[in-house]
């Protein structure tokens, strides 16, 4: 036998000096003891025959999916949603849990779709709940930006991957500040959602039935080299979507019956809303993650999202089993006059753009906005190299131009997680607290700590059961 | 004289980084005792054992017991214990953008083909363990306390993916000249050893040494490796491998005698390989590790040596001295006399002490490196005045003190009787060998290379000798 | 990069012996490259090598990633340690040299021709066979070794090279080669320290870690691979080298019958 070249030491660091001592190289981990409690389902979870080759498979089935844009169409046609059916971010919750910004959102959708003439009069709708019911976005193939609120007359984009048929939904970005995604009812509100379903939609929908299917994965690619982490900063991804639709847009207006102020119009939007593209990149990651969803033994994260009260991930090995734990208020900078005591804890789906890998995930790659955050450029760098801590795999087609093109991380692993206590780092819009305030700042959140453990002792039950 | 105890969570440092913390503190001006340590039950009892009044507290607490005089300063002697933690636990690399790795698994893949070297305490070791498995890597468990049920399905998996998992409770190895663990400097040679014990891998390669006979590899496989649950599987992996090496022209398997069926199935397994196995059994009626070493060399057609003896154990024996106390850092040594001299004296009159035993280390570092406890109970030993002969071993090598006897010499001088050293150790060992000989033979003990011989001896000088 | 406070190597068991019962004092530098450093210990000489240089068995391995920073302007001995620039080489290990054992019955019969003259330079080998000489009437080695040593260029000559694969094969296949052996310690003086102290690890049976590799291979599936390892080694050397270990292994195979130098 031949001494190796390479030692990986963990533990005594003596150890470690005493190979340094015979001319081999070491690396130290820098390790520490895990998440309490979590000792013995690591140690049942590490020693489940069936956990490495299903994260292999689901990390596999992940990465295999290619995200393009079909079609484009109002809700109620598109995932069946009738009247009084509200779609939200987030896990399950409750209207007597909800928090201001998912409240001040559903009375908007409310007042939207007919239910009541008056945004305030629609609490007692929800309270008494008799002819409306809450459905998380997540359990009908959607997802939903900050609150996520999704009513029928909404309309929707739909991505479909080639090879499975397997399609995830979500709505047109509506800007940013006074929107209702943040919780805002206004009457100018409404009314771009309302110019958003009457022209806005119609058009996108024209163009995306003449032009073909938009490959949304790989405008992805390219944009993740352009400064986009694609969950804060949008703009090259937004900018790519005009470039590709506009030719079409232009071209099918006349015959959908719309003048060339609406494409006029439609296109000053869309180029105006540096996030118009989040929910579209939302809907990609969420399609890669589904494929990855129900392998028995996979500790693989397939969903993180917020109500603005829960926090929940759902878990590849784990089924359809929400963990839930309190929302977090997010760190950051607030806009105007608002702090910190005007934010809501943390709320919406947008954190499958970090379980797919992105977003906070590739801080790396999106230096302009770091000040944003309220961080700086090595702290980016940090972040990303830091979050291959917890996941299992890098994205071969997602990679980071300034680390050395080093692709994303990607697939986040509970066990890891539990084991290094390293949170995913989640870049966030932040929602006034109160219903109707919109936008108050942007940074930074994670999870908290317990879903990961709780999640971790599903896993161990389950790895028991099947031994 | 003030006293201060505090419970620091979630302050994670290993227990060799502590002892050298606790060092510090402890030269610290006006600071009397200190003691910084992880908060197992063992520390917990040598903290009572001390004086100390310490909260209830988790093992993942840190705890920080000081006691001083009056010319100290607490706050000062508390800013020196920051100041050698933040010292001791800075990340090598300073900033955070190359923070290290923090699991095997991220390490891996810095260093893709890299043998991993497991030392965590023995709850975690397995999920180090298993990253190294799932990249493709051989692993050592140093660690001890590793639940059986966990170390068969360790090894299960290895075995299922052609891997070696040497341990858990793996104080020494050597691959293909490299040391892990506790490893004496060897010589390439004709040897390759499966060792099921640590100590007795070392006695074994410190004897092959003496005699000129090199060892290539000295793969361990942990102590339970052979038991009934084990089933030697990494036994198994190890033999596979060293049968592989063409350098290999003998291989030593050295164990407690393993479960009846076990036994049958390994030899069966040695008998199918190219290469010869000698079994070196060790337990009540087998031949000892002296004995085994004298049969690897004469089957090697090699000479068999006179083991060296240094010095000699001149003091008197007191009249009451009638007891053998061993105080022993390598448990299979520890056994090996057990048998000697139980055999010759009765078990009554032989009271041995393995200080690397697993309760007398859950959260400190093993006595081959923290020589406290058995400094301690030396003293307590020849103030027992039943104590006829003092036994001792010392186990050179990587790993191991600097410079061990230098601490041991003023207490056999002290002892003030007959003392017999065995220093276990090879010519090239980092320590010097030869030196450490002389310092304990000039503070009067005998030293002998071999563990046996010194049992012997010391059994013949409490008259108990054929 | 920067320069430590000491060096971990690890060493081919007769250099550690060597450096630890040589007297203190200066030793003279033979040679400095950018990935490994030569000095004189006594009539051998000792490398420092880098850890991308070539894993002589006369030198001490190190993870050095480059002396670049490194003046390599003086070395010393002190109590039994090599010291280059001031800095102590500390001795770890021990690393194994040694060739493995050969079986012979595993060396593959066949003609001196094809197996060597396929994968070796012509150039290589040409210039060191006494000119004219015809494969049938080609001298046996031993009667060329005068010519052979020293023959070439740079610290280890191309006839040094080949004279070191064929003998070291010959070890590993425990085969005596009383007469070149003897011919070959005649004629040390008359090349470099270097190449002279090779030639005597070679009597020894000891080679680089590729020539190792490749007699392992030999007869295997691998054995091209290995080769092709072999013979990218340095300028000339591996290749040189691996000439020498084919006509070993074509002698050996035939039947301990001489090597005649004039066959590739």
């Amino acid at each position: 036998m031949t001494a190796p070249d390479h030692v990986v030491g963990v533990g005594v660091d003596l150890l470690a000096d005493a190979i340094e001592a015979q001319a081999v190289d070491v690396t130290r981990v820098d390790w520490r003891p895990p998440m309490p409690g979590t000792e013995a389902g690591l140690a049942t979870v590490a020693a489940d025959p069936r956990r490495r080759a299903a994260n292999e498979e689901a990390v596999a089935r992940m990465l295999r999916v290619q995200a393009m844009l079909v079609d484009v169409g109002p809700a109620s046609a598109i995932l069946g949603l009738e009247p009084g059916h509200f779609l939200h971010a987030g896990p399950p919750i409750t209207w007597d849990r909800a928090s201001g910004p998912l409240r001040g959102a559903l009375m908007g959708a409310a007042a939207l779709e007919g239910l009541v003439d008056d945004p305030e009069d629609a609490g007692p709708l929800f309270e008494r709940g008799q002819h409306v019911s809450l459905e998380p976005c997540h359990h009908r193939g959607a997802v939903g930006p900050m609150a996520g609120v999704v009513t029928p007359s909404m309309w929707m984009f739909v991505l479909e991957d080639p090879d499975t048929g397997a399609r995830t939904h979500c709505t047109l970005n509506e800007g940013l500040g006074k929107v209702l995604r943040y919780g805002a009812y206004a009457p100018e509100v409404l009314d771009r959602l309302r110019w958003m379903a009457g022209v806005l939609g119609p058009l996108l929908q024209a163009a995306v039935r003449s032009s073909g299917p938009v490959d949304v994965t790989g405008i992805l690619t390219q944009m993740l080299q352009m400064g986009d982490e694609a969950h804060n900063r949008n703009r090259a991804g937004t900018l790519m979507l005009m470039r590709d639709l506009a030719p079409a847009l232009v071209s099918a207006a006349a015959d959908a019956g719309f003048t060339t102020d609406d494409v006029a119009d439609a296109l000053r939007f869309v180029g105006g809303n540096d996030h118009f593209f989040l929910n579209l990149a939302m809907p990609a990651c969420k399609l890669a993650l589904d494929a990855a969803r129900d392998i028995p033994g996979s500790t693989m994260v397939v969903a993180m999202a917020r109500n603005g009260t829960d926090f929940g991930i759902q878990v590849s090995g784990t089924g359809d089993e929400w963990f839930t734990g309190p929302a977090q208020l997010a760190d950051g900078l607030f806009l105007g006059d608002y702090g910190p005591d005007d934010a809501n804890p943390d709320i919406g789906d947008s954190a499958i753009t970090e379980t797919a890998g992105i977003g906070g995930f590739a801080m790396a790659t999106a230096p302009a906005i770091v000040r944003l955050v309220g961080g700086s450029v090595p702290d980016a760098l940090a972040t990303t190299r830091r979050m291959h801590e917890i996941t299992l795999a890098e994205n071969p087609r997602w990679s980071v131009p300034v680390l050395e093109f080093q692709g994303v991380p990607t697939g986040i692993d509970v066990t890891r997680v539990c084991r290094t206590g390293v949170l995913p780092q989640i870049n966030t819009g932040m929602a006034g607290r109160v219903a109707g305030v919109g936008q108050v700042g942007a940074g930074l959140v994670t999870p908290p700590a317990e879903v990961f453990p709780t999640a971790l002792a599903r896993l161990a039950e389950l790895a028991a059961a099947a031994d | 004289m003030t006293e201060h105890v505090e419970l620091r969570h979630g302050a994670y440092a290993d227990s060799v980084t502590l002892l050298q913390v606790s060092r510090t503190v402890q030269d610290e001006a006006g600071v009397v005792a200190a003691q910084v340590a992880m908060a197992t039950p063992l520390n917990l009892e040598v903290l009572a054992g001390m004086g100390f009044t310490v909260p209830a507290a988790a093992p993942d607490d840190l705890v920080v017991a000081l006691r001083l005089d009056e010319s100290a300063e607490l706050d000062s002697v508390l800013a020196a214990v920051d100041a050698a933690l933040s010292r001791s636990t800075a990340p090598s690399g300073g900033t955070t953008e190359h923070a290290p790795p923090r699991t095997t698994a991220t390490a891996l893949r810095l260093a893709p083909q890299a043998l991993v070297l497991v030392s965590v305490p023995g709850a975690h070791a397995l999920v180090e363990a298993v990253d190294a498995l799932d990249a493709g890597s051989d692993v050592m468990v140093f660690s001890d306390n590793v639940p059986l049920a966990q170390e068969v399905a360790l090894k299960r998996m290895a075995s299922e993916r052609h891997l070696l998992v040497m341990g858990p409770d793996c104080g020494t190895a050597v691959v293909g000249g490299l040391g892990l663990g506790f490893a004496n400097v060897t010589s390439p040679g004709p040897v390759g050893i499966v060792a099921a014990s640590g100590t007795g891998c070392q006695q074994l390669l410190a004897l092959l040494d003496h005699a000129g006979v090199g060892v290539s590899s000295a793969l361990g496989v942990g102590g339970r490796d052979l038991s009934a649950e084990v089933r030697g599987l990494s036994t198994r992996t190890a033999l596979t491998r060293l049968d592989a090496d063409p350098g290999v022209e003998l291989i030593v398997l050295v164990s407690k005698p393993p479960a009846s069926d076990v036994a049958a199935e390994i030899e069966e397994y040695a008998d199918s390989l190219a290469t010869p196995v000698e079994l070196a059994l060790l337990g009540p009626g087998q031949p000892d590790l002296t004995a085994a070493a004298e049969s690897v060399l004469r089957r090697l057609d090699r000479d068999v040596p006179a083991w060296p003896v240094t010095g000699s154990a001149d003091a008197p024996l007191l009249p009451d001295g009638s007891i053998l106390r061993g105080l022993f850092v390598g448990g299979t040594l520890c056994e090996e006399s057990r048998l000697i001299a139980g055999e010759l004296l009765g078990a009554d009159r032989v009271d041995l002490v393995d200080f690397g035993a697993d309760e007398l280390t859950g959260g400190r570092a093993h006595p081959m490196i923290d020589p406290t406890l058995r400094l301690e109970q030396l003293s307590r030993a020849a103030a027992d005045v039943r104590t006829g002969v003092v036994l001792l071993d010392v186990v050179l090598g990587h790993g191991a003190e600097p410079d061990p006897s230098a601490l041991l010499a003023p207490a056999v001088t002290a002892a003030e009787r007959p003392v017999v050293v065995s220093v276990v150790g090879t010519a090239h060992d980092p320590q010097d060998l030869d030196r450490q000989v002389r310092i304990l033979a000039e503070a009067g003990a005998e030293v002998h290379l071999s563990n046996a011989t010194a049992t012997r001896r010391a059994v013949e000088l409490l008259g108990g000798g054929r | 990069m920067s320069v430590p406070a000491s060096v971990p190597v690890s060493a081919p068991p007769r250099i550690r012996d060597l450096i630890r019962t040589a007297p203190d004092g200066p030793v003279p530098i033979v040679h400095a490259g950018p990935q490994a450093v030569y000095v004189a210990v006594g009539d051998r000489c000792v490398g420092l090598l880098g850890r991308h240089a070539t894993g002589v068995p006369c030198g001490l391995r190190s993870r050095i990633r480059g002396f670049g920073d490194w003046s390599c302007s003086w070395a010393h001995m002190a109590g039994g340690t090599l010291h280059v620039d001031g800095i102590p080489l500390m001795v770890g290990r021990a690393v194994d040299v040694r060739v493995p054992p050969l079986d012979h019955a595993a060396i593959p019969h066949r003609t001196a021709s094809p197996a060597t003259g396929a994968a070796t330079p012509q150039a290589v080998v040409v210039g060191l066979v006494p000119p004219g000489v015809a494969e049938a009437t080609a001298p046996p080695l031993e009667a060329v070794v005068p010519e052979l040593l020293g023959r070439g260029t740079g610290l280890t000559p191309e006839g040094d090279d080949l004279l070191c694969g064929w003998i070291a094969t010959h070890r590993a296949a425990g085969v005596p080669t009383p007469e070149v052996d003897r011919a070959v310690r005649a004629g040390l003086h008359r090349t470099t320290l270097l190449s002279a102290t090779l030639l005597d690890c070679a009597l020894d049976g000891e080679a680089l870690p590729e020539l190792g590799r490749f007699l392992r291979a030999v007869g295997t599936a691998d054995e091209a691979h290995r080769a092709a390892e072999l013979e990218a080694v340095g300028g000339s050397s591996g290749a040189a080298l691996l000439q020498g270990a084919r006509l070993a292994l074509d002698a050996l195979a035939g039947d301990g019958s001489r090597s005649r130098v004039g066959a590739a």
